[in-house]
Order: C-alpha cells, then sequence, then structure tokens
C-alpha cells in the first residue's frame, strides 16, 4: 500500500473521499477538536469543507494507528509521537505524568500526521557537485516540513548504492518505517538501520558492532546528539544528519547548533528552500 | 387415553423444566469462563502490555466452545478497524455471542471502552473490577439456581403426583 494510503486511512472515513484525488501529493494533515480537518501541501495548510474534527475522530485515529493498543505505543506516546508503518503521527492534548516522568495522555486536542514520501533523484545533482571529491560529513538544513527526512533518505539510498557500507540511527522509525525486519523505504543495498534506540546510544553501538563508514541521523535537536556526532567523527567515520534551520546564517544564530557547527564535525550542507510549489535544493561548503 | 394424556403433560412438565435448568447452566457456566477469561487477560495487559488482537488470539485459542466465538469475533473486528470502533464491535459481540443475562452484559459492556485506550495497568484495574462484579453475580446466582432446582424438581414432583391422583 502507498504511504498516502495508509496516512488517508488513518482519518475518519467520511474525509476519504474528498480527500483521495489529491492524497499523492499531501504531506501532513492535521486534526484539531472542534475545528475542520485541514491539509499541508506545498508547506501551506489548507482546512477542509465538512463535519468538523471531534476527539472521538482522535480517538479512533489512534485505534486505527495502534490496532486498538494505544498501551503498547506508550514509549514513544510519552515523547510525544507514534510512528505507524512511515507516517509519523505527533500527539497534543493534556499529558499525564507520573512521578516526574511522562507516561501519555489524559485526553487529544490534536494530531499532525505526516506522511513520507520516496523523492528518487532529488539530491543527484547536489550531490555529484557536494561529492566530486569523495564523500564529506554533510548536514541538511530545511525548516520544519521542508524535505529534510526525504532528503536523507534519497542521500542514503544513493551512497549505500554506490558501495558505501551505511548505519542509520532510526530513533522514531520514521527513516526506513519498517515493519518487522523490512525496511518500509529502499534505503540502498549496503544500509544497516538500528531503530528504537536513541541517537547517542546508537551512535556507540554502531560503531562498536557495525564497522559503518557513515552513520545517517535525522533530526540533531538536543545535547545528547551532539555527543553522537563527536564520538562518530572523532571515530573517522562519515556523517550524515539534518537539524532543522532555514540557512546556515539560521543555523549559526542558534546556540545548540553554534557548538554542533563548533566542533567541526560538517564539512558541507545540504540547504533546502521551498518556493511556492516547489523544492530547491543547494550545496555549501562549510568555510 | 387418559393414560397418555398423563404422560404427555408429564413429559411436558420435566423438558420445561429442564430447559430452564440446562439455559441457567449454560448461563452460569459462560460467566464462570468469562472470569477466568478476564482475570487471564487483567494479568497480560498489567504484566505484558500485550496489545489485543495477540491477547485476543490467546483468548481465543484456550477458549471453550462457549467463549471461543465471542473472542473470534473480535479478532475479526481488530482487523477491520477502518469500519467500526472497538468498542462499539465489543458491545456487539457481548450482545451476539454470549449468553449471559441483561444485567451482565451492561456490566461488561463498560470494558468496550477502556480496552486498547489506557496504559496496561488501569485496562488491568477495570478488567480486575469488571471481572469482580461478575463473580459476585455469579456467587449470588448459584446460591439461587441451587434454590430454584431445588423448587423446580419438587414442583414438577408435585405437579405429576397431582395429575396421578386426579387421573387414578
Amino acid at each position: 500500500m502507498e504511504r498516502y494510503e495508509t496516512a488517508l486511512q488513518l482519518l475518519p472515513g467520511r474525509y476519504w473521499t474528498q480527500l483521495r484525488e489529491i492524497a499523492p501529493e499531501i504531506e501532513e494533515y492535521r486534526m484539531r477538536v472542534g475545528k475542520p480537518l485541514s491539509f499541508v501541501r506545498s508547506g501551506r495548510e489548507y482546512p477542509l469543507s465538512g463535519e468538523l474534527v471531534s476527539e472521538a475522530d482522535l480517538l479512533r485515529t489512534l485505534e486505527k494507528a495502534t490496532g486498538a493498543s494505544l498501551h503498547t505505543a506508550a514509549p514513544a506516546m510519552a515523547r510525544g509521537y507514534l510512528c505507524v508503518r512511515g507516517v509519523r503521527i505527533g500527539l497534543c492534548g493534556e499529558m499525564q505524568w507520573v512521578d516526574g516522568a511522562p507516561k501519555g495522555f489524559h485526553s487529544y486536542s490534536s494530531l499532525a500526521l505526516r506522511v513520507p514520501h520516496e523523492c528518487r533523484g532529488i539530491c543527484d545533482e547536489t550531490m555529484r557537485t557536494l561529492y566530486a571529491n569523495g564523500f564529506l560529513n554533510t548536514l541538511i538544513l530545511s525548516p520544519p516540513g521542508g524535505g529534510k527526512t526525504t532528503a536523507l533518505r534519497e542521500m542514503i539510498r544513493c551512497l549505500s548504492d554506490r558501495g558505501t557500507r551505511l548505519c542509520v540511527c532510526d530513533e522514531r522509525g520514521e527513516l526506513a518505517a519498517s515493519e518487522g525486519a523490512i525496511p518500509g523505504f529502499d534505503l540502498g543495498r549496503h544500509t544497516d538501520i538500528l531503530s528504537a534506540c536513541p541517537k547517542a546510544e546508537a551512535a556507540m553501538m554502531l560503531l562498536r558492532g557495525m564497522n559503518p563508514q557513515i552513520i545517517a541521523m535525522d533530526e540533531i535537536t538536543q545535547r545528547e546528539d551532539l555527543l553522537a556526532v563527536q564520538e562518530i567523527v572523532g571515530c573517522g567515520v562519515g556523517l550524515l544528519a539534518t537539524a532543522h534551520a532555514a540557512s546556515i546564517d539560521d543555523l549559526q544564530r542558534r546556540p545548540l547548533y553554534r557548538k554542533l557547527l563548533a566542533l567541526g564535525a560538517f564539512q558541507a550542507a545540504l540547504v533546502i528552500s521551498i518556493h511556492g510549489d516547489r523544492r530547491e535544493y543547494s550545496g555549501r561548503l562549510f568555510s | 387415553m387418559k393414560g397418555i394424556g398423563l404422560l404427555l403433560t408429564s413429559a411436558a412438565l420435566l423438558l420445561t423444566a429442564f430447559q430452564s435448568v440446562a439455559r441457567q447452566k449454560k448461563q452460569l457456566d459462560t460467566q464462570r469462563e468469562l472470569c477466568t477469561a478476564l482475570e487471564r487477560m487483567a494479568a497480560e495487559l498489567g504484566e505484558h502490555s500485550l496489545p489485543l488482537p495477540e491477547l485476543m488470539d490467546e483468548l481465543s485459542s484456550d477458549a471453550s466452545t462457549l467463549l471461543r466465538p465471542f473472542f473470534a469475533s473480535l479478532i475479526l473486528s481488530l482487523q477491520s478497524l477502518d469500519e467500526q470502533s472497538f468498542s462499539a464491535s465489543w458491545r456487539q459481540a457481548v450482545d451476539r455471542q454470549l449468553s449471559l443475562s441483561a444485567a451482565d452484559k451492561t456490566t461488561l459492556y463498560r470494558l468496550g471502552s477502556y480496552l486498547g485506550r489506557y496504559s496496561g495497568q488501569m485496562q488491568s484495574d477495570v478488567v480486575l473490577s469488571v471481572r469482580s462484579e461478575l463473580l459476585r453475580e455469579l456467587q449470588r446466582r448459584e446460591v439461587s439456581a441451587s434454590d430454584k432446582r431445588r423448587v423446580t424438581a419438587a414442583l414438577s414432583a408435585a405437579a405429576i403426583s397431582m395429575l396421578l391422583i386426579l387421573n387414578l
């Protein structure tokens, strides 16, 4: 089943007919209690006419996503999301805390369903230019929803199919969207995937056990991730990662990323910018 | 003719009494097995957080013919969550597949809105609370069933004796 179809079927059935034709182009669905269902296409959000979303709709979506077993997704849900066959569902509502730790939700007010896409060839030209003299540790940059994960997935596949031994830290299960042992996305012939493990621990395990030439990870967002980066680079292993920033200037304005750049771990950046309905991929070298 | 009439009337009386006892026995057996299944359900949810499809599968494979259709129908509904919510399917399965009194069915409906929606521990707690309600009701009914059986037997014997006296 296509990914967009998986995402569509998680929504209440009354929206299916209205959305089916445009579903392949949709990047995200937003369900907010008491508001119309909306979808994001080319970075812009559009409301859908019809019945408003209710809390029961949110519960039904979560029920379908987990096979009526929300309790099995509790660890991920306590971090605010769950991942179903590559579709990442972000959660909002009233959180439940037990002994100072988040345990899940008392009630739900919004869901954001991110629809994963496979876009072959989007990075070919940039990779040719950037890697003319061999691989460079690369950071993929774009604002949220800009397509970083899609670009990372494509770069992993290209590098791996060229014979590079590549390991993926897939903390949220979004990159590979594996069902059991089989990845839902083609990540190349020489790729090993470690999922559902925090990046810092995953990086250490991969370095110790899998002898990678490159390690790939999505979304460097916290201090612990910097440790992973430091370990990987310290071992002389190549690195591919993504970060939320519209440009290199934007990246340098953020304290966490300033520290990341200070490590000197990355030699190149692939910057994704959105122009209307089009995305542009440009390669930059860090001075 | 009198003899045949007497025989038929006695047989009808005995059959009615037997049917009533059998129906009651089936309800009690179902309720007893259900209490055992609910105890296991609570343990699996609380200790192992088993996903519902796996849990229903396990319960179904160990269930007797009284409960197997109930769990089998829940397994089917878990495979078609697009069509109906699990709580609606649960209610439907309780209504259609379980031989229980209306009051017991109402007690069981409550579980449908908890199963699969909350933490394993919370579900386990609700399952245990429903189980203890059913168990209390079962014990009360077992005592009354035994009384009822005795009364039915006595009444049947009395009625047959009266018929015999009247016809002699």
